[in-house]
């Protein structure tokens, strides 16, 4: 009933493209919501004429939200503001803003990195009755990988509107030509390293920065190691395990002896960007940058690049999932106007149309997901990304992110972080960094006011 | 006096209020996460009788330390040896001078980023040319022994146009007597230079040398966007560390408290250059 | 018509050759970044990061227009603007009160100066938390008058120690001969010792601009849209997937030309210098 505005072309959309398609699919989607208005008798608009202040971090979806917010006035009445500065300034902005109850905004992004200091610290309000009266929301449609780290307890705080399932990118020529399949287990990539690289296109592709407690976790569990005993209620350190040092010690080799240089200091388009120019032959981070290796527009390798799940380890395989949110602020002033527009901003028509209309694979929806559009779409490298991203997402979902979302982790993450650096430079051996990096953060949980058991 | 009040006043407004809140926060646990600890004055010290055990934070000093000594040495011997190679009356030196602004007009963020990319190997042009020139093409910002001279460089780049600018500006303010008669009574280059123009441009000099070593204390974007404090910790300088303990762990409280030290250990610092080094002279 | 300073005598040793020689190499490699910013302005996004660069190449206007359109205008405006004021009302508070403190007697000036200087240190994130609760309170969050009161933070102690320095540089014996003259001392200081610091006053409003122009934290921290600076405003080119090199280019280079524009405008002033005739005057 809606015309598809991309006619047959199936290329993946880029900038201008981007415009035009997403102009298009607006006004269809305008049209649409005016003939469906007109159809039925008077909506009650209960909130018309107010305006809602949202802050969310620059993202296709808030781009591709702006671009769509037309329609939601038309719908409800209720004008909308987004402000979306860059990532970095979003975060300081946010905490600031949620630490001292400001109520300047009525929607804010929740992100990965902070969402369970947020949520632990009451910054965030609870949406259970909100989602007990709209039944149409389906919070079950929602992957669960995408909705723990939304929830604390039984209490839901956010709903997820991207979540970044890890993957792998991998070029395919430089298996082929080494008579390699591309790595199951790191052991295995470690394996291959040495016979994949050569002087112009090395094996790996890290990043450091904040790469390294985001990547590295994907090591720790797959050779049992663990962040904590058992979080959130045993949060007794396990970093200095054998397990925990093992993985720590594969992790720093490939920086250190199989990496492109200066990878430690790397920030994300700097990986991605190298990984897009073919300096690198594996590249393991977050479906948003992985992603871009395949980018029709942008990249060298475009065609000679596969995707698969990220290898795992004797203990299995734990791909990482991060997950962003919308929360109401606990300071805003109108609630029931702001669940107005996150019960619209993650719907299944809006996130299906803005998943069709710009790059934006890491959707949270599963009726999304399995929609023969976003199947055809994404479908990159000859490999079925919403299969990959489905798993990930199922996976992460059986719990073993809940190290992520506790509220400490912010200064844990940190001083892992550090720890990872000081290995992948070769500052210190990964038994003695992780000793000290245990130690550190058993003194942050104790400062905290958790109690553990201590080494 | 009625000159110097309506600046005194706003200063003391602007600047006493939030130092007296800096001050009360250093003695709370505050956590912005936590309510119950606003105004918590139960262990006034707490924060401050952790400080030394704290190893990050003595690392922190450290590399504040040498960060310091290294950008502002280098930053005044860079500056004065511009100034006084710009010190003549043209109009092309006039255009240069002028255009040196450069680095300092950039936000720090931009000068952040391209020196970022400038130590990245691969798309360096700095290392292409040390390649060029069959020099080792490190990965700067990767080495544990490398990335603080690098964030030095940066620094340096973007403000010895400050020191150059001031000193420049001095030497043409200086007056031309003592120089002539010296000139008359024999003296070479460099013993005018020595025993006049030095001590002429002493107080220029002590008080750009205060001023640099001052916001070098301050120093933030660099080493936010360039290494984030790494590798491991050799970058992690005392603000940036106060700033992680602020703004991502939130315990501003703590936070506080190394500000307060680090204020403190400035003011020390700045006192004894002024009374040892002199800011003042007498022209006559 | 003695040539300036003391090193015009090792210029005279030097040749003029070499001076302007050397100026030049320490130009261009001062220079050299910034110029790679400006032309990756004019390049797309993937080209930008080509290395070595390529010289010959079609420039694109794309990455100012798509600059000039967004949010990027406004804020080079807000930075215009408070950046000018922030110079004005600076330089108007803070010079007299320099005076002031040059022309005071030894031992009091020199607390008075020390605390000036120490309202100086405090890094923006110590005072980013009281002035943000302040702010709020008082309702000056996401103005321009709240970035000019802060601003006036860290360059009211700029002026006054800058301006006190150079004002120590001028004898006051000049003064003396004015007052002997017939001028009262506000006389004497607006037609004798103000002009001779011409130079002085140049360098020090210029830093003041720059000073304001560049800040980052405080215009992070205490503006939302409506005051948006262009440093924060800039690192919105530093998106999710990736940082658009030509937009960064662009902006930069338009953050850098007023402060270039006005610093060649005010070159004269930056070294006229003594006349001897002045001086014996």
């Amino acid at each position: 009933m809606m015309p598809d505005p991309r006619g047959l072309s199936r290329s993946m959309t880029r900038r201008s493209f981007v415009r035009t398609a997403v102009g298009a699919a607006a006004l269809a989607l305008a049209v649409h919501g005016v003939r469906r208005a007109a159809a039925q008798p008077a909506r009650a608009k209960p909130f018309a004429g107010k305006t809602l202040n949202v802050f969310m971090f620059d993202h296709p979806y808030p781009r591709a939200l702006k671009e769509l917010l037309p329609q939601f006035t038309e719908l409800t009445g209720i004008k909308v503001e987004i402000d979306t500065p860059g990532f970095l300034v979003y975060n300081q902005r946010a905490d600031l803003e949620l630490s001292t109850a400001s109520g300047a905004y009525d929607v804010m992004a929740l992100t990965f990195i902070f969402s369970g200091k947020w949520i632990g610290a009451g910054w965030a309000s609870r949406l259970n009755d909100f989602l007990a009266r709209d039944a149409a929301v389906d919070p079950a449609d929602f992957l669960s990988g995408a909705m723990a780290p939304m929830k604390s307890g039984g209490d839901v705080f956010a709903l997820p509107f991207v979540a970044e399932s890890t993957l792998m990118v991998y070029r395919r020529d430089v298996f082929e030509r080494a008579g390699l399949k591309p790595p199951e287990t790191f052991d295995e990539l470690l394996a291959d390293a040495p016979k994949i690289q050569t002087a112009e296109v090395k094996a790996y592709m890290g990043r450091g920065l904040g790469g390294f407690h985001w990547i590295w976790p994907n090591y720790l569990f797959a050779y049992g190691g663990r962040f904590f005993a058992d979080p959130p209620r045993d949060m007794t350190p396990m970093l200095a395990s054998a397990e925990s040092v093992k993985s720590a010690e594969v992790f720093g080799r490939l920086y250190r002896e199989f990496s492109v240089p200066g990878v430690q200091s790397y920030a994300e388009p700097q990986s991605s960007g190298g990984m897009m120019e073919g300096r690198a032959a594996v590249y393991i981070d977050a479906l948003a940058w992985v992603g871009l290796a395949a980018d029709p527009a942008k990249s060298k390798v475009k065609d000679r690049v596969g995707f698969a799940l990220p290898p795992g380890g004797p203990a299995g395989r734990f791909p990482q999932a991060a997950v962003h949110g919308l929360q109401i602020p606990a300071g805003a002033r109108q609630k029931d106007v702001s669940w107005e527009f996150i019960k619209w901003a993650t719907s299944k028509e809006v996130m299906g149309r803005i998943s069709e209309s710009v790059v934006y694979p890491a959707v949270t929806r599963a009726s999304v997901l399995g929609s023969p559009a976003y199947r055809q779409k994404y479908n990159w490298g000859g490999a079925d990304i919403g299969a990959l991203h489905g798993a990930v997402l199922k996976q992460a979902g059986a719990g073993y992110m809940a190290y992520r979302t506790v509220p400490e982790f912010p200064p844990i993450g940190d001083r892992v972080s550090i720890a990872l650096s000081e290995i992948s430079t070769g500052q210190k051996p990964a038994a003695q960094a992780m000793r000290d990096a245990q130690r550190d953060v058993e003194g942050i949980l104790t400062k905290a006011g958790r109690s553990i058991r201590k080494s | 006096m009625v000159l110097l009040s309506p600046a005194l006043l706003v200063l003391a407004v602007v600047t006493l209020a939030p130092f007296a809140f800096l001050l009360l926060t250093s003695f709370t646990p505050l956590n912005l996460a936590r309510p119950g600890t606003w105004w918590d004055f139960s262990r006034p010290l707490a924060n401050f009788v952790e400080l030394p055990g704290d190893g990050r934070f003595i690392n922190s000093l450290g590399v504040q330390l040498r960060l310091s000594v290294f950008t502002v040495a280098a930053q005044l011997l860079l500056g004065l040896g511009a100034a006084l190679l710009l010190n003549r009356d043209s109009r092309v030196l006039e255009a240069i001078r002028a255009l040196f602004i450069i680095p300092m007009v950039l936000p720090p963020i931009i000068v952040a980023i391209i020196w970022k990319v400038l130590f990245t190997p691969d798309i360096s042009m700095l290392n292409w040319g040390l390649g060029l020139l069959r020099l080792p093409q490190p990965a700067w910002l990767a080495d544990p022994r490398l990335a603080l001279p690098a964030l030095v460089v940066a620094d340096v780049w973007e403000w010895f146009p400050f020191t150059m600018l001031m000193l420049l500006a001095a030497l043409k303010m200086m007056p031309a007597e003592p120089l002539e008669a010296a000139r008359i009574d024999g003296a070479g280059p460099w013993q005018v230079f020595r025993h006049i123009v030095l001590p002429l441009l002493r107080p220029t000099i002590v008080v750009t040398v205060l001023f640099r070593l001052i916001e070098s204390v301050k120093a933030f974007p660099l080493i936010f966007i360039m290494t984030g404090g790494g590798p491991g910790t050799v970058t992690e300088a005392t603000n940036y560390y106060a700033f992680l303990q602020g703004f991502t762990y939130s315990l501003l409280g703590f936070s506080a408290a190394i500000s307060v030290v680090v204020l403190a250990a400035t003011f020390l610092v700045s006192y004894l250059i002024v009374s040892w080094a002199g800011a003042r002279v007498d022209v006559e | 018509m003695s040539s300036k300073g003391a090193s015009g005598i090792a210029r005279r040793r030097l040749g003029p050759v070499l001076t302007y020689g050397a100026s030049m190499l320490l130009l261009a490699a001062t220079l050299f970044p910034a110029l790679w910013l400006v032309q990756m302005s004019l390049k797309t996004d993937v080209e930008a990061m080509r290395v070595p660069p390529t010289v010959f190449f079609a420039p694109t206007l794309d990455n100012y227009a798509a600059v000039f359109q967004g949010k990027f205008a406004r804020s080079f405006v807000n930075s215009l603007v408070v950046s000018v004021l922030t110079t004005l009302t600076s330089m108007l508070l803070g010079v007299p009160a320099a005076y002031a403190l040059s022309r005071a007697s030894f031992g009091r000036s020199r607390g008075l100066a020390l605390w000036v200087l120490s309202t100086r240190m405090a890094p923006p994130i110590a005072f980013a938390i009281p002035f943000f609760l302040t702010y709020r309170w008082l309702g000056l969050i996401d103005t321009v008058l709240g970035l000019l009161v802060i601003y006036l933070t860290f360059n009211l102690s700029l002026v006054m120690w800058m301006m006190r320095t150079f004002f120590d540089g001028i004898p006051r014996s000049l003064e003396e001969a004015a007052a002997i003259d017939g001028a009262g001392p506000l006389q004497a200081f607006a037609r004798v010792t103000l002009p001779l610091s011409g130079p002085g006053l140049a360098t020090t409003a210029i830093f003041c601009f720059v000073f304001a122009w560049n800040d980052f934290f405080y215009a992070l921290v205490l503006t939302r849209s409506r005051a948006l600076m262009a440093p924060v405003a800039i690192v919105n080119f530093m998106n999710y997937e990736g940082w658009e090199w030509g937009r960064i280019g662009a902006a930069a280079t338009m953050i850098m030309l007023p402060v270039v524009a006005f610093a060649l405008a005010v070159r004269r002033y930056l070294i006229r210098g003594l006349t001897a005739g002045a001086l014996k005057g």
